[in-house]
Order: structure tokens, then sequence, then C-alpha cells
């Protein structure tokens, strides 16, 4: 965190300063309850589902397993993994998209802004091509590498010119670069089945029949990355106020953004990774944070992570209820459920310059 | 993330689902409708050629066609009956030649290839081949706008390229097999060579077997389904043709609590134990879970048939040709002949 603490910038910047609204021990105590409803969307997950199980199948399938329990074998080797993978994959996400408003100020900003998911969708489809890889542990480090090469591609492209990294350079840069990556893909899958058949399912974008041993293995970046971002707050504070007051207090805007964007290709690349391109969590949950608990990034960073796992998990759930006997993929809910968002978000947001 | 990305994924995720499921949906009138219009071929032309298909469509040609554009599906039950296709399209189709369970016997490298899993229809590639006519199947009979991968909205283009014509493959295999005979022969193939006698032979060998081992095997009960990383689908027997005509012959399969039309029931893999069997066919089609996995599937692997090792391959894309079928059939007497009763 001192890396980006520069001494000539103030502690106390407007987002910074509290409100009788939103006073410090309100939104600690929020946080809380948030994270507690978190706990419970958790535990729903686990014991609810397109099949009746009892609680205390679902409990025993958690903490005194018997393999021989049909009931509890779904819990344990179904509902876990999915649940575990929408909290971390729906958190993540969240605080990914959180930082990339704050660093963008762009309030349509999401992680897929910077074709960070198109550059892994790209670099799984390549790789299922010409290197003959076919299991998701195989490539999903090639996703990650996809990630990072779109987003330093974009970064590049974007600060070329006068001015540096400029919001609407990279916004603009992003969406080039990533129509560009997504129309590789597409050429690809296109002209070999073979790839389509394969990364099908994992371009899908859901948390179910996902393997939980991605998840532990990107586990350590992504709780890395989360944790680092979690403590940008104040950073994404001083650069809310804007480019010119941001230098002015003493900020070298480049190189915060530089820091924090590397953060959300982690994230994202983790996050895609796992569960494939899932889209609206990143780009509501800012929101809706910022709407619980006001302008300051330091608590809507944590309340995001909080939402967004929330809001994944409660999706996934709401897909597996709402269809009974059958379920519908979470990406398919979040869809549902983010179009008419984004049209209101559209309508009553100011996008910043 | 960005809808813009999901695009060639959606569409995708869409065209496998119709895939999956085989049909479009709105089957309500009943398939004897389309069978009716069969009755009006008599009124043909004496010059010239003409084929009502099995939507009650007629196709009038000046001469019998010659170059054939075929779907895969259509195109490996005409192979077995001499036919010959300038080219194949169709979800099933690829450039790589291989056409999977569907092809049959097709020998990819005498066709040209205009059409694969992500764009079945490939309108540039399908007027290249210049074909006469165009052949693909149907599982919506009575519905005068669904064709087997041709999707409704390109349909007027390839109708401009060549009439088409559309085999039902619902209903029953048997009396589709028969169908797919005449058509063959109006096409100019003999169908009376001693290779197709000695396959009908056998065809009917195979369901004479296949009847006198489903009497003696009445109580195993086989279950017929699709289940990939997400979701399960089971076959309702009465929609599959392939179902309908072993349902017939004796075989007891599970019958899903399915609308009559909809092919399949859609279950989540939590619910895999809905329907207990002592053998699952499972579809063989790409992103499947494969037999041999069934005993450790997190779901499945419960079910007594994964358990007894009682999982085997069914071709979805059932050839409706004498030697299709007569090797179905044989898988699945060879199947009920080596499996015990576990439920």
């Amino acid at each position: 965190m001192s890396v980006f603490t520069s001494p000539t910038i103030p502690n106390n910047v407007p987002a910074e300063r509290e409100t009788s609204r939103f006073q410090r021990p309100t939104r600690a105590a929020g946080l809380l309850i948030l994270l507690g409803v978190g706990v419970v969307v958790a535990l729903l997950s686990l014991r609810f589902g397109s099949l009746t199980i009892s609680t205390r199948d679902a409990w025993n399938g958690l903490f005194d397993y018997n393999s021989e329990v049909y009931e509890q074998t779904i819990v344990r080797s179904l509902r876990l993994p999915r649940t575990l993978i929408a909290v971390a994959v729906g958190g993540a996400l969240a605080v990914a998209g959180t930082v990339m408003q704050g660093v963008t100020r762009n309030p349509l900003a999401e992680p897929s802004i910077l074709g960070v998911s198109q550059g892994a969708s790209l670099a799984v489809a390549l790789s299922v091509t010409y290197l003959g890889m076919s299991a998701p542990g195989q490539y999903l480090w090639m996703a990650f590498l996809g990630a990072l090469g779109a987003a330093l591609l974009v970064f590049a492209v974007g600060s070329a010119g006068k001015g540096g990294a400029s919001p609407v350079k990279l916004a603009l840069a992003g969406v080039v670069i990533s129509a560009l990556l997504s129309a590789w893909t597409s050429t690809l899958l296109l002209l070999n089945e073979d790839t389509l058949d394969t990364v099908r399912f994992w371009l899908a974008g859901s948390v179910a029949g996902r393997d939980l041993d991605i998840l532990w293995t990107v586990s350590p970046f992504l709780i890395g990355a989360v944790l680092a971002c979690i403590f940008l707050g104040h950073q994404l504070n001083v650069l809310s106020m804007g480019e010119e007051s941001a230098r002015s207090l003493g900020m070298n805007t480049t190189r915060t953004r530089l820091i924090s964007l590397f953060f959300v290709i982690l994230i994202t690349g983790a996050a895609v990774s796992v569960a494939g391109p899932i889209g609206f969590v990143g780009l509501a949950t800012p929101h809706i944070a910022r709407a619980i608990v006001g302008a300051d990034y330091r608590w809507i960073l944590p309340y995001s992570f909080a939402i967004g796992a929330i809001l994944l998990t409660a999706a996934d759930l709401a897909g597996r209820l709402a269809t009974r006997p059958a379920e519908l993929q979470v990406g398919i809910v979040t869809a549902l459920v983010g179009a008419p968002f984004l049209v209101y978000l559209a309508r009553t947001t100011r996008v910043a310059d | 993330m960005g809808s813009r990305n999901r695009v060639p994924v959606g569409s995708r995720t869409v065209a496998t689902r119709r895939r999956v499921l085989g049909m479009a949906a709105g089957m309500t009138t009943t398939f004897a409708l389309a069978r009716a219009g069969m009755a009006h071929q008599a009124a043909t032309p004496t010059t010239g050629w003409s084929f009502t298909d099995d939507k009650g469509v007629t196709v009038e040609l000046d001469q019998r066609p010659e170059r054939l554009l075929i779907d895969v599906n259509a195109a490996a039950p005409l192979w077995d009956f001499g036919i010959r296709p300038v080219g194949v399209f169709g979800w099933n189709a690829s450039e790589t030649g291989d056409f999977g369970d569907a092809g049959g016997n097709i020998d990819p490298t005498t066709v040209e290839v205009a059409g694969n899993a992500s764009e079945p229809v490939q309108l540039e590639k399908m007027a290249a081949v210049d074909p006469d006519l165009i052949i693909t199947v149907t599982w919506t009979p009575d519905n005068p706008n669904d064709y087997w991968s041709i999707e409704e909205s390109l349909l007027p283009q390839v109708q401009d390229i060549a009439p088409i014509i559309a085999m039902s493959a619902t209903g029953r295999a048997d009396v589709n097999t028969e169908r797919f005979a005449e058509l063959a022969a109006a096409l100019g193939a003999d169908v009376d060579t001693p290779e197709l006698a000695e396959a009908r032979e056998r065809y009917e060998a195979a369901k004479r077997d296949l009847e006198s081992t489903a009497a003696e095997r009445s109580d195993l009960q086989v279950l017929f389904l699709y289940v990939d990383s997400e979701l399960l689908y089971i076959a309702n027997p009465p929609d599959w043709a392939d179902l309908a005509f072993y349902q017939a012959a004796g075989v007891n399969i599970v019958v899903p609590d399915a609308e009559p039309g909809s092919f399949w029931e859609e279950l989540s893999l939590e619910q895999a134990l809905t329907y207990p069997a002592d053998i699952i066919m499972s579809s063989s089609r790409p992103g499947t879970v494969p037999p041999e996995e069934f005993a450790t599937h997190p779901s499945f692997g419960a079910h007594p048939a994964s358990q007894a090792g009682q999982v085997v391959p069914w071709n979805q894309d059932f050839i409706m040709s004498y030697q299709g079928m007569a090797a179905a059939m044989e898988h699945l007497t060879t199947t009920l002949n080596e499996s015990e009763k576990v439920t």
C-alpha cells in the first residue's frame, strides 16, 4: 500500500470526509451485516437446489460426509464447488469492476472493457487449437497470459501519444482491442469446430460443473489481488477528483493506474479461468455499493466484494430454483437482471468525462 | 463479460442446444398430417421428376436431379442406399471429414463440405456445389419452416440455391428407413443390389434378435440420455424414431416426464437418480460425458447403471438405413444380453 502513497497527497480528500449520513461505525456495521448476508446466501446455496435435500444431509455433506448417501455427495461434489466459485468469482469480479470504474472514471467500465476476458478467451481458443490442450487445468495458465497480454496491449495503445493514458483513450483502446480479440476468437471457432466443442462450455460463463481444483490453483492470485485492490481505496478517491486535481496533489496518476490495472488483470484472468466470462457483476456491483455506502472507495471496495459475492451466489441459486427440476446458467440469470439495470444506469447516471 | 464478447459463444450455445434438442419447438399437430401429403404423390406428371417429402412438399424438376447436396444426417442413410452426393452440409458436417457417429459410411474424401457445427449452412459453398436438389431431415414434419441444419432465416436463400426435400427423422425409424429407400430409388439408385438385399437380411435378423432378447430381458430398464457438464437431458422415447422403434420391439425404455414433441426432459445434474435404470445409453455427441466417466461422475456415480458399469454409447444421430439400424439394434441386443438386473 505504501507504494501508492506519496507524502504530498493529503489524506483527507472530499470523498473521505465523513458526512452525517455515513459515519464510520455505521459503515463498519453495514459491512458486517453484508458479510453475514453473504454467509447466509452461501449456506442457502448449499442447502437448496434442484434436488430436495434435508438440512441434516446438507450439514453432514460438509462436516460428516458419508459417500454412500447420494444427497451428501450432491452437496459436497456439486453444490460446494459452485458455491465457493460463485462467492470467490462474484466478489473478485465486483472488486475488479470497482477498481476499473475508479481508474477510468467511467461508470460503465468493467473488467472486459480492457479486453481482459476477450484476451483470456482467445488464449484458450489458441491453445486448444494449436497446442492441443483439452483440460481446463492446462489452459487456465494460457487464459491468464491472454488476459495479461490483452491488457498490456490496451494500455500500450491507450498510453501512446500525448498525455499518456487518459480514461477516454484507455476506454477507446479497450473497445478496439476487445473487438479485435473477439473477432479473432470467432474466426478460430468458426474455422475449427473441434476447438469449439472443447471450449464452448468454458466460454459459456458458468459456476456449474466447474473444477474446484482450478479455483485452488488460482486462489493465491485471486486473494492477493483482491486484498491489494481493497487497499487501493485512497488512491481511487484521489483519482476520482479528476486527472488535474490528482496530479496537483502530487499523485503519479499513470503509475497508480498501471498498478491498479495490474491487480484487475490478475483478478479477471483468475476469475475467467475458473468460471469463464461472467458479465454484469463487475459492472453493477460498484453502483449498488456506492448507493449504499457513499463515494468513499475505501468503503466501496469491501462492500463491492460482499455484494458481488452475494449477487453471483444468489443468481446461481435463483437459476437452480426457478426452473426446477432443470436449471438456468448463472450467466443467463445475470444477463436477465443485468440488461434492465444497465438501461436504468445509463438513464440516471451522468458519465464522467 | 461484455455482451460483445459473448456473441460467438451465445450463438453457439443456442446452436448447440438446438443440436442437442434436435428440433425446434411447436410440434402441435400429428405426424399423420404430414404423411397425408404423401397421398398426392400419384398425381405427379409423367414427364420430369417429382417427389413429395415428409412435410408434404412436392418438388418437381424437369429431370431427375443429379447433383445432390445433402445434410449429413440424411446423407448417411442415402449413402447406404447407393446415393453419392456431390456435397454435404449441416450440424454434423466438418471440413476435417470427421462427421462423428452421424456420418455412417459416407466417404468424406468424395464429397464437398458446405457446413460445419458452428455454421451448418455455408451459403456460398452450398451455391458453389451447384446442386439440383438439397436434402435434409426434419424433426417436426408438420412445421413447414423447420428444416434440420437450416436456420429459418436462411431458408429463402437456401431455397434459391435449389429446392429442398425434408425426410422425417421422427416417428418410427423402420418407417423412415423405407422412406429413405423410396427416395433413393426415386433419385435413381439401384436398390435391388445383392449388397442391399444382404443388408436388409441383416436388418431383419437384427430386428428378430432384438425382439426375442427384449422379451427375455424385459426386466431390464434402459435409460437414453444426453449429459454434458451442466445439464442432463432424458430422451422421450415417443419423439425419437429409433427409441419408438425399439419400444415397439419390446425394449423396456424409461419414459421421462416430458411433453410430447419436446424430445427431452431437461434436468439438473442433481437429478441424476430421478430415473433408476439397469442400462444407460448415453449420447455419443461431442461434448457429452463419455461412458467410462459415469462411474466417477459427481452425481451419476451413484446411479445403479454406472455402478454396474452398464453405460454404453447411443448414436443420437441414428442412421435410418438397413445397415445403420441393423448396427444400432445389434449394439442394443448385445448390451441387453451382457447386462445384469441392478435395480
